[in-house]
């Protein structure tokens, strides 16, 4: 096992790692920038170091700055938590050439489904489920409009290097076409520095729903069920909650066990989410694969009743799977979580401010990570999210019911945030039969105003 | 007494005149790949042709900058291109930045002045700072300098104007891209009212200079740009290749050309470049270089409004304008851009005697608030009156969908002296979803739907228009390049020996 972990990110993934540090008995680094100076969470690490100014591109993402604290800190392993460099193959590798182990998977994992085409290539090959899609679209528009016509329209535009839902544009028809690669391809240009772009088929009202697997470093992997996280604004995930609502159990079991026997073939070796599309027709297509712990974590936490990140630090240090998971793996109950963002709740812009009141609500089975205290500044730098409350109880009425009162219970001023948002979504009639979708939030608040 | 001594100078001064900015500045953009004013010159113009006006200029502001503004830093002169007169202008960056003063502003309206009332068409290869500091400072500065020439950027038309814009091209260089008919950017070069710098300091406003005026800008959203190329050379060609399309000027038809050997060797296929469905989409592009010449086809604004498609070709060894629908972008649906493009073509058209060539496959104007909000109407409005004012041959195609006003903006009734149409012609007011709909009452997947429209369909063929003597004919695809040949023949303006009446020789030149 590791003697001393550097936790290399902020906020809420921050906090939760470092209290798995300390639950395992070992020894922890924590960074900060500027504006992170005095996060109540870095009371929990045993060593803490400045890495330069707000920017992220000068603090959480400069490499150089992360692997000289690594240097100074002796730490032999790096916990790289979610978002900034958790899927650089570039910062793994390096991280690795330094005598430290990066917690996650092997480089090469991360390099193979960074790139989206090249991940639905690698996955295709081993029999992943998924749906029609185009290799990267070459420049001649014949080319494009040919590569539309043998998936059928209306088909979706997606950046290859990308992710987080931008530069994805809808063409209905052909006469769409074009002008969305062209769009698509100068978004993901300016985006991601990559102008590559492909073509899926569109979806109708799809479901969002993602596999949790766990692998170790001896060739085993197992999955820990779904999370379904339909509810969506702009792509970007705000409701997730396991099980997914309305749909049979064998079904979902059946693909669950597909993607962890494709995990074992191509040997996967520590924690991911294999995200997937399900269609009005029941379809499950392969979408992408996140190579790193994932935010809604907890939910899988509470109703399996694993700790993922003690499983992730565990796998990484080499331990086996049967090692530290019980021999099945159950469902306990319905777990749901919100995202708390410090947004406009009516237009989603961020709302950064100072939290001249931030108190969290505290009750039985309700569960909120943050990396925010009151008093604190949430400055624009970084993503607007402030906290995840997760609900867990026997039913999924009944854990929509709880996570709708903490939600109410949850006090915050000084920023505007997204809470009535998620409140109107939760009691909504359709989200409450399970009629979820990743369109559903425009509708549902299109029909409030 | 000798006259050598005087000799002796003439040939200091023309060397100093001819050293420009000096050897270090020219090495200097050398190393960076650029071409020196003198080389621009030499590759713009058929060899040994250059006769120069204004070697000797020098600042006429401040005398004792004499040494300092050989030529003033814009060559002139009259010179040939394909054989052809031309009198032009090549900035020279390495004296004071190509900037504009009281001598070279002389030389350059001498030169637009000969070219307009001699008729020969006029070329400017600009890169410029502006107008020169400061010279043009103060009230007597302006007073001396700006507005004392109401012809500098009148257009009137008379003669082709081509303007070339290589690195930046700021004041001056971009006025003339501006009123220029043809203009060409490398990649690279900025044309835009004032440098990045000045914008800085005015604003505050942090700009990189492809922002400000790069060749996206100018290519994608302005339009002022017709052509785009990558390399220094690509601009010459450019200018050489739209002058081959134009008369020397308005009165008289612009020059034939041999026809190149395989030309039309493509028709057999033509038809099968439209897809089998009515809704799907293929490129205009793709039909216009099987009809005209091999490798004519000489396309302006490409990335610019792309619904509509407007080139420059030839048809049987003489020049036309082609004018189509695109439906590769928007299924040739067209918004105010393309009616924008499609003006200025039009307008360059008529102005220099070149016959327009139609092709129509539009499912009409694009609707909706982006185009409302884009002034839509007005630019409708001003295509359909150009269509009104277009006085050489024209002869439009249907090759598939006509509707509403864009079928009488595209050539449609009148507005062609012929029309033909290929049997996949659809004509009607309104596209036979929609009117299924208004007409029948049913809408797409209704029970009903097929069957009315079916009927709709059937009532937009091609053969009601052809029994109303709307088209004039109806022809296989595989003969169009054929019957266009023949029926510019029928069409041409014999009484004026192929000059029209220039109806739009003093519109706007960007709108």
């Amino acid at each position: 096992m590791f003697s001393k972990v550097i936790v290399a990110n902020r906020g809420a993934v921050a906090a939760r790692v470092l209290r798995a540090l300390n639950e395992l008995g070992i020894k922890s680094v924590a960074v900060y920038s500027e504006a992170d100076a005095g996060a109540p969470y870095l009371a929990m690490a045993t060593e803490t170091y400045a890495i330069g100014p707000a920017s992220a591109r000068e603090s959480y993402l400069n490499q150089d700055v992360i692997l000289d604290v690594v240097r100074k800190s002796h730490a032999d392993a790096l916990h790289p938590g979610y978002g900034f460099l958790s899927e650089n193959a570039e910062f793994a590798q390096r991280v690795s050439d330094a005598g430290v182990c990066f917690i996650g998977p092997s480089p090469r994992w991360i390099a193979a489904m960074g790139h989206k085409t090249k991940a639905r290539e690698l996955a295709a090959t081993y029999g992943m489920p998924m749906s029609q899609g185009s290799d990267v679209l070459a420049a001649e528009p014949e080319a494009i409009v040919a590569a539309a016509r043998k998936i059928g329209f209306p088909v979706l535009v997606k950046p290859a290097g990308g992710g987080g839902g931008i530069g994805m544009l809808p063409a209905k028809d052909e006469t769409q076409l074009i002008e969305a690669v062209e769009r698509a391809r100068s978004m993901a240009s300016r985006g991601f520095g990559n102008p590559e772009v492909y073509l899926e088929r569109l979806l109708e009202k799809p479901r969002h729903i993602e596999f949790q697997v766990l692998a170790d470093r001896h060739g085993n992997a197992v999955h820990l069920h779904e999370r379904d996280c339909s509810t969506q604004r702009r792509n970007q995930k705000v409701i997730e909650e396991a099980p997914a609502p309305a749909v049979a159990r064998s079904e979902i079991q059946a693909v669950g066990d597909e993607i962890a026997r494709i995990m074992r073939e191509m040997g996967y070796d520590n924690i991911g989410t294999v995200e997937m599309l399900r269609g009005a027709d029941g379809s499950f297509n392969f979408l992408e694969m996140n190579t790193r712990l994932q935010v809604e974590h907890g939910v899988t936490e509470a109703v399996t009743g694993v700790d993922l990140v003690h499983a992730q630090i565990r796998s990484a240090a080499g331990e086996r799977l049967t090692d530290m998971l019980p021999s099945t793996i159950g469902l306990r109950g319905h777990a749901i979580q919100a995202r708390v963002y410090a947004e406009d709740p009516k237009n989603f812009y961020p709302s950064p401010g100072k939290l001249s009141v931030f108190r969290p609500p505290v009750e039985q089975d309700v569960r909120v990570d943050t990396g925010y205290a009151e008093g604190r500044d949430v400055t624009p730098h970084y993503d607007p999210m402030i906290a995840k409350v997760i609900a867990h109880a026997g039913t999924r009425d009944a854990a929509i019911d709880k996570l709708a009162a903490a939600l109410e219970a949850f006090e915050i001023q000084g920023v505007k945030n997204n809470i009535p948002a998620v409140l109107a979504i939760l009691r909504s009639e359709q989200f409450r039969a399970g009629e979820v979708h990743t369109g559903l939030i425009p509708e549902v608040l299109a029909k409030k105003r | 007494m000798s006259l050598d001594p005087l000799l002796s100078e003439y040939e200091a001064r023309r060397a100093k005149a001819l050293a420009g900015g000096g050897e270090d500045k020219y090495a200097k953009r050398t190393a960076a790949g650029a071409l020196n004013a003198r080389e621009r010159l030499a590759r713009l113009l058929d060899k040994d042709s250059f006769i120069e006006s204004g070697l000797f200029g020098t600042s006429g502001v401040y005398p004792e900058q004499a040494d300092e503004t050989p030529t003033d830093g814009k060559i002139a002169g009259y010179g040939k291109i394909d054989g052809r007169d031309v009198a032009v202008v090549v900035n020279d960056f390495t004296v004071k930045g190509a900037s504009t003063s009281a001598t070279n502003g002389k030389k350059v309206a001498h030169m637009k002045r000969t070219a307009t009332e001699r008729g020969m068409p006029l070329v400017v290869i600009g890169e410029s700072t502006g107008a020169r500091l400061p010279d043009a400072m103060g009230s007597r500065g302006m007073g001396q300098l700006l507005g004392n020439d109401i012809t500098q950027f009148r257009r009137t038309r008379e003669s082709p104007m081509a303007a070339a814009a290589l690195g930046p091209s700021f004041g001056s260089s971009t006025w003339l891209v501006c009123c220029s008919d043809f203009s060409v950017m490398q990649k690279g070069a900025t044309v835009a009212v004032s440098s990045p710098r000045l914008v800085s300091m005015a604003l505050g406003e942090k700009v990189s200079a492809e922002e400000l005026g790069g060749w996206r800008l100018h290519a994608e959203i302005t339009g002022l740009v017709d052509q785009v190329v990558d390399r220094e050379d690509d601009v010459f060609d450019a200018i050489h290749k739209f002058l081959s399309y134009m008369p020397s000027h308005h009165n008289e038809a612009p020059p034939d050309a041999p026809v190149p050997a395989g030309s039309g060797a493509e028709m057999d296929k033509v038809f099968s470049i439209l897809p089998e469905s009515r809704t799907q989409v293929y490129d205009m592009r793709r039909v216009v270089r099987a009809v005209v010449d091999k490798d004519t086809m000489f396309e302006l604004k490409p990335r610019f409004g792309r619904s509509a498609l407007t080139a420059l070709a030839r048809l049987g060894g003489k020049s036309v304008g082609i004018v189509a629908n695109n439906p590769l972008h928007r299924g040739g649906a067209l918004d105010a851009d393309a009616c924008r493009k499609i003006v200025d073509f039009l307008v360059l058209c008529d102005s220099f005697n070149v016959p327009l060539v139609i092709l129509v496959d539009t499912p009409g104007f694009q609707v909706g608030t982006d185009a409302e909000r884009a002034g839509a109407p007005g630019k409708i409005m001003n295509f359909m009156n150009a269509m009104t004012l277009v006085t050489v041959p024209r002869i439009s195609v249907i090759v598939r969908k006509s509707y509403g006003r864009a079928y009488v903006c595209m050539g449609g009734g009148r507005h062609s002296d012929d029309i033909a149409a290929w049997p996949t012609a659809e004509v009607s007011f309104m596209s036979p979803e929609f009117a299924t709909k208004i007409v029948h009452g049913v809408g797409v997947g209704e029970p009903g739907f097929e069957e009315a429209f079916r009927h709709i369909r059937q009532g937009a063929d091609v053969w009601g228009l052809a029994s109303v003597y709307a088209a004039q004919a109806v022809i296989r695809p595989e003969h169009t390049r054929d019957y266009l040949i023949r029926m510019l023949d029928v069409y041409k303006l014999r009484m004026t020996r192929g000059v029209g009446q220039h109806l739009m020789r003093t519109w706007p030149t960007s709108y």
